[in-house]
């Protein structure tokens, strides 16, 4: 009786699953339509589009000038981030590359064993070792992106994000005419709704 | 069975009416897969690549192929598996065919390559 209520637990996850899944898929599928994204909030109607060469380019200066800035405050780039962290911390970057690679290897040779299975069971075994090893792989790659967040480069990706999201936002106004919503990247930072932000990072990546 | 999650990119791409969109707008110029027809986004490319791969994938799926089956085209694990197992066995049969040629079919080289460097 307890066997049968978990599988029926089991059932009703796996359709909850399915159904945020599926939920997934509608909003690609939006996603996909166009180059430009429209999307309603607070009675507006907001659209993230991609950027021109002209916004391109002064997103480029920028990061230019972001990064002589970086380098001034004392920030160091990746190479000797890894390096610094290895002497004053004792946490090795270089070895968590070496695990990452190691698993990527590891998936391979399960995938080799998959393919020509034939055998529903080892399969299935086959295919839960597969997701373990990329579930592994995947807390590494955060661990060292967690580890190298205050490098120069890292910095840098974070600041083009912000920036593209800053000039890319528009939004609907009273005559239908699509304007910007922040004048500048100055308003944009000092913007406190998070969630408007939010979304518009998540849009930038989408599109770019 | 265990359900694994999917990307939803690759379940579009590999949905029968996008499959179906797909081969029609190869064949007629009218057929658009998206509103814009440059500057594609990051997720329309991606999703571009999906649609070619899962395209040949179907095809080889209607020649028989005996590594593939429905439920391996619509499973991201087994299909990535299948992907690449046919990529290595493709670069072994390639390595094959160079360690072939260049030392001919009795394992001497070849008086083409010999002159050719």
């Amino acid at each position: 009786m307890a066997e049968e209520k978990k599988t029926q637990e089991q059932i009703a996850q796996e359709l909850a699953t399915k159904m945020s899944e599926q939920a997934e898929v509608t909003k690609t599928e939006q996603y996909l339509e166009n180059n430009i994204i429209e999307f309603p909030y607070k009675e507006k109607t907001y659209r993230m589009r991609r950027p021109t060469i002209r916004e391109k380019s002064i997103v480029n200066s920028s990061k230019i000038l972001k990064m002589n800035e970086l380098i001034k405050q004392g920030f160091s780039f990746q190479k000797q981030l890894i390096d610094q962290l290895k002497e004053t911390q004792g946490i090795d970057v270089e070895a968590i590359d070496v695990k990452i690679a190691r698993l990527a290897n590891e998936i391979k040779k399960e995938q080799d064993r998959l393919a020509p299975e034939v055998n529903k069971q080892s399969r299935e075994a086959i295919k839960q070792k597969i997701q373990e090893l990329k579930n592994e792989q995947y807390l590494l790659i955060v661990q060292k992106a967690d580890y190298l967040q205050p490098s120069i480069e890292a910095q840098l990706y974070e600041h083009t994000i912000l920036q593209f999201a800053s000039l890319l936002l528009e939004v609907k106004n009273e005559k239908n005419e699509w304007v910007k919503v922040f004048k500048n990247f100055d308003e944009f930072i000092d913007c406190t709704n998070e969630t408007l932000v939010n979304v518009a990072i998540h849009y930038v990546n989408v599109l770019i | 069975m265990k359900y694994y999650p999917q990307d939803p990119v690759r379940v579009l791409a590999r949905s029968p009416y996008w499959q179906m969109i797909y081969a029609r707008s190869k064949e007629l110029s009218h057929i658009r897969l998206f509103k814009n027809d440059k500057d594609f986004s990051a997720i329309q490319i991606t999703f571009l690549y999906w649609l070619e791969i899962y395209s040949q994938a179907y095809q080889k799926f209607a020649e028989k192929d005996s590594l593939l089956s429905k439920e391996i085209i619509n499973d991201d694990i087994e299909f990535d598996a299948y992907l690449y197992y046919i990529s290595h066995k493709k670069s072994d049969k390639q390595g094959t065919q160079k360690r072939f040629n260049k030392k001919g079919a009795i394992g001497m080289p070849s008086l083409v390559q010999k002159k050719r460097s």
